[in-house]
């Protein structure tokens, strides 16, 4: 057991000298392995037999027979060659998700006129197989990936493997895209919990009243605008009550992991629900995990760097 | 890579096999039996419905089990009288018709195709004639097409046929290469013998069984003279002798037959002594799975590369050293005024003096007083012959059975037969009479196929007599001819004919005499010739002939080169055709722009591209650029970045950026003539 991880990381280490990562890359001499198929050996065995058979037999059709036989596998050896290099490959940058959902790799096969037959690929040490025709016009292969875990991942190597023309002959490669992709935690909705202050002011529920999201009825006092009266309940003879909508809209506040209990997991799940939403709807926020802050803002790219600080979150210390 | 889970319904490959199964099984004819053809159809039927769709599942895997261990149980059973090679066609029609019905997976299909080219592999050993090659090389090429479908489903058929075309069409001229060249083996091990055949000569003769033989037209041998062949009535080719007579059976003698395999063993070969004309010619045998060749007599080995594989017996008779299961090519000097006085006195009157002790009374009698008025050898041959002649004698193919001392009622009671029964009696009497005698059994006659080649079919099977008579050894005696003169002048087919007993055994029998019939199975029968000589007969002899009319001398340096230069033959062909054609592969319009704009902005700035990504050589180049050319030209790189690699947009157009690019370097041509330095 020991001694087969280690020619595991014996392997990926001489497969990374010899196939680098990299986003693009094209197929040839130095990145393809080539070797008969199962059903290649056994067809070099049967064509063995025959040879033995039409010696014994002194039979020139059954000689000629293995002999074209024989002759067939090295052309295919060929042709199967010249039908996988030259392919090249260029994979989109992935992006991120939340765990729960798929990562999809997408690479885009530029093919040329000589390439038939279908390619298949999968994730390394997976089973789990798509095929594609190389003379289809979209040769855009998406590869998911299943997410359990929060975090930032290495995208494992892809394998495409070819057996076209007859099946004798295989040719495969494993090609790391050089993809990093991060799972952030699953959302889990909860009530909003923006603290506008720094924590050592003490906790302060700040719920602006928003137009967005319905959150509770509270009575009607002469400020509130007529719009948000509850017509339906002053109809029916109740008192005058305002709907309450919950949008800090232009409020600045923390989404702070310390007021979200002794969950770790669960609290950053929560906070993934709040920053999304947040975000979509536009608020400034920023996000306290202990002793990292990050100061409120609402851009997208602070929007990531938040979710991607949840992800990684205490990640690096128990991995 | 083909899928790994193969649909039930609509899957073109699956039904294709089947087909081929069932067309297979039905050209083995007779080696395949009935049930198992039915079998064969049946599973055609059900693939045929599973692939319209009119059934949804495949049969359960139970009852497939219990079928193949009800189909094993019927095979055993029934094949008793089969030989190895139907049994295991047979077997292997068997369980891939079973396993046709459950396939499911990729590696059925690989191991249904692995079986069937063993299937075309056994046809192939069972049947060499033109016809049979030509039917099976087609089922191979259609197992490769099967094959090349299943990996590209979705190629047009038109497409797949070509592609595999040009697959079969590379590797054949390798495979010849191959076959001429490649040294001949020896075989590994000893074959066994094969069961007798429906045809051929058997080597046990109860006179009632040439009858059956002789109504089989097939093919026995061909045989081409240098010179003009033999006149009819001189064309006896012996197979081999029957010396051992219990009362009603002639067989091959066990001793003869103990005394070869010593012999053989020590190396000793027999040499006679020939004398006169000489008679050279070649013989191309059909399969007998004996060791037995025919020959003119007195017959040798030509040329002493084939001695090696042929044997000469003491009695006069050739062998190989191994059955004959192919056709099989020999060349053979015959000197046909030898006289046979050679041999192992002490072991040829043993064993040709041997006579049953009881039964076949009234011979005895009679022969006793016929020798008492000859007892000149001679003139007792001359009598023998006579008595066939002068008594009323009948040819015929169809003699009432003689069970019971059948010599005594062949010629006492019915005096009706044919060879068997003339040369069991004659032979038979010499023995009473204290003269060794023997049965050759062979063929006698020949049609000709052309000047020099004469077709020996088995109807031409024949039985004769040979005495050993005082100094002058084996002579030969056909009672026959006394009978039926017509029989070796004009040959069997010319005298069953007359007598009107071969017509209407088989229903083209009639029409291959008349016209366009005669014209084409004349034809075939060439072909079928010429096919036997140049490819079946191809054999170690012939190869060395090839070489020494290559090489001149056979001298291991120059062998050694012939051979270093039949692969960089191969190494050749393999590199014409797989060698990177300088062909411009057909460029989009994006890149076809984009390479445009590179040539130009290479001319202008002195600094080349090579392999550097668009977005690092505009970086390059930019501080070189003036402003109008760089801002097109980043235009035109980040399309052409846009169109490779994210979703192509067709809508843009790039061309007149392209033409703006092209103006703004005029403008600018002043910069040209001082190009910056990169």
């Amino acid at each position: 057991m020991v001694k087969n991880v280690a020619i595991r990381a014996l392997a990926e280490r001489w497969l990374k000298k010899r196939i680098s990562p990299q986003q693009t890359l094209t197929l040839n001499r130095k990145n393809i392995f080539i070797f008969p198929g199962l059903f290649g050996l056994f067809y070099i065995a049967m064509t063995m037999c025959l040879f033995i058979l039409a010696i014994n037999y002194q039979n020139n059709l059954l000689l000629f027979m293995s002999q074209f036989l024989a002759s067939l596998l090295l052309i295919t050896l060929f042709t199967t060659y010249k039908n996988f290099s030259g392919l090249h490959f260029h994979a989109k940058a992935v992006k991120p998700v939340f765990m729960g959902e798929d990562v999809v790799l997408q690479i885009k096969i530029a093919t040329q006129k000589q390439h038939c037959g279908h390619l298949e690929a999968r994730w390394r040490h997976q089973r789990q197989k798509h095929l594609i025709d190389l003379e289809s016009d979209d040769t855009t292969i998406r590869l998911p990936v299943s997410t359990t875990q929060r975090g930032e991942f290495t995208l494992p190597r892809v394998t495409f493997s070819l057996a076209y023309p007859l099946g004798l002959i295989r040719c495969w490669t494993h090609i790391d895209f050089d993809q990093n992709y991060l799972v952030y935690p699953q959302k889990q909705p909860c009530a909003l919990l923006l603290s506008s202050a720094p924590v050592e002011e003490g906790e302060q529920q700040t719920i602006a009243s928003g137009n967005d999201d319905f959150y509770a009825i509270q009575p009607w006092q002469k400020t509130d605008p007529l719009h948000r009266v509850a017509w339906k309940r002053v109809a029916k003879g109740g008192d005058w009550t305002t709907k309450v909508f919950s949008t800090p809209q232009a409020q600045t506040g923390y989404l702070d992991i310390a007021e979200h209990g002794a969950d770790v997991e669960l609290a950053l799940k929560r906070l993934s629900w709040q920053v999304d939403t947040l975000a979509r709807q536009g608020a400034t926020y920023g996000l306290r995990l202990h002793q990292l802050t990050i100061a409120p803002a609402n851009t997208d790219a602070h929007r990531k760097a938040c979710l991607r600080a949840l992800a990684v979150f205490a990640k690096s210390t128990t991995l | 890579m083909m899928m790994e889970n193969i649909p039930v319904k609509g899957y073109l490959p699956t039904i294709l096999i089947a087909l081929f199964y069932g067309v297979i099984a039905l050209s083995m004819g007779s080696n395949v039996h009935f049930w198992v053809l039915l079998l064969c159809g049946c599973v055609l039927f059900v693939r045929l419905s599973l692939y319209f769709g009119h059934n949804k599942h495949t049969p359960k895997k139970r009852t497939v089990n219990l079928l193949a261990v009800l189909s094993a149980i019927a095979l055993l059973t029934t094949s008793g009288d089969l030989g190895l090679l139907p049994i295991m066609i047979n077997l292997l029609i068997l369980a891939c018709s079973l396993k046709l019905m459950l396939i499911a997976y990729r590696r059925d299909f690989y191991q249904l195709i692995i079986c069937a080219t063993f299937l075309v592999a056994c046809g192939f050993i069972l049947y060499q004639s033109l016809f049979r090659s030509v039917f099976y090389a087609l089922a191979l090429i259609f197992l490769f097409y099967i094959l090349l479908s299943a990996h590209a489903p979705y190629a047009r058929a038109k497409i797949r046929q070509k592609r595999l075309a040009i697959l079969l069409i590379q590797a054949l001229p390798v495979a010849v290469l191959l076959f001429v060249f490649l040294p001949r083996l020896p075989p590994l091990w000893k074959m066994p013998e094969g069961k007798q055949t429906e045809t051929g000569l058997s080597e046990t003769m109860t006179p009632g069984d040439i009858a059956k033989l002789t109504k089989s037209d097939k093919l026995a041998f061909t045989a081409t003279f240098d010179q003009r062949p033999p006149a009819p009535q001189n064309r006896y080719w012996r197979a081999f002798s029957l010396e051992s007579f219990d009362g009603k059976t002639w067989t091959v003698s066990d001793t003869r037959h103990f005394a070869r395999r010593q012999l053989q063993q020590i190396n000793r070969v027999f040499t006679p002594r020939t004398q006169g004309v000489a008679i050279d010619y070649e013989i191309i045998l059909e399969p007998t799975q004996k060791q037995w060749l025919v020959g003119l007599d007195t017959a040798t080995p030509s040329d002493s590369s084939y001695s090696q594989n042929l044997w000469q017996g003491w009695d006069y008779q050739l062998s190989t050293r191994k059955p004959v299961f192919s056709r099989y090519a020999y060349a053979l000097t015959s000197y046909p005024n030898t006289i046979r006085n050679q041999g192992i006195g002490s072991l040829d009157s043993q064993v040709n003096l041997q006579v049953p002790e009881q039964g076949n009374e009234e011979t005895v009698d009679w022969v006793a007083a016929l020798r008492q008025q000859h007892p000149n050898n001679q003139g007792f041959a001359k009598a023998l012959m006579a008595y066939f002649k002068h008594n009323d004698f009948e040819y015929t193919l169809t003699p009432p059975p003689m069970t019971t001392d059948p010599v005594d009622s062949f010629l006492f009671t019915y005096k009706a037969g044919f060879c068997a029964h003339y040369a069991s009696a004659m032979a038979y009497a010499f023995r009473l009479a204290g003269i060794p005698a023997r049965i050759v059994s062979g063929y006698q006659g020949g049609t000709a196929l052309n000047d020099n080649t004469l077709s020996i079919y088995q109807y031409d099977a024949h039985a004769w007599v040979e005495a050993w008579i005082d100094e002058n050894g084996w002579q030969q005696f056909d009672p026959t001819t006394m009978v039926a003169p017509s029989r070796v002048n004009g040959g069997f087919e010319h005298a069953a004919r007359y007598s009107g007993e071969l017509i209407g055994e088989h229903p083209f029998n009639g029409l291959s005499h008349q016209g366009i019939f005669a014209y084409f199975s004349a034809l075939g029968a060439k072909m079928d010739y010429m096919w036997s000589r140049w490819f079946l007969g191809f054999n170690e002899e012939r190869q060395t002939d090839i070489f020494k009319h290559i090489l001149g001398k056979l001298s291991p340096l120059r062998i050694a080169l012939l051979g270093s230069s039949i692969i960089l033959l191969i190494i050749g062909l393999l590199t014409l055709y797989f060698m990177p054609r300088r062909q411009r592969a057909p460029l989009a319009e994006h890149q076809r722009n984009y390479l445009t704009a590179v040539q130009l902005i290479e001319k202008f700035t002195g600094i080349r591209r090579e392999d550097k990504s668009a977005r690092r050589y505009f970086a390059t180049v930019k501080g070189t650029l003036p402003d109008p050319v760089r801002r097109r030209f980043l235009t035109i790189t980040e399309y052409f970045e846009h169109q490779e690699y994210d979703a192509p947009d067709p809508k843009v157009v790039i061309k007149t950026t392209l033409a703006q690019l092209k103006t703004a370097l005029k403008n600018t041509k002043p910069i040209l003539g001082d190009p910056p330095s990169p």
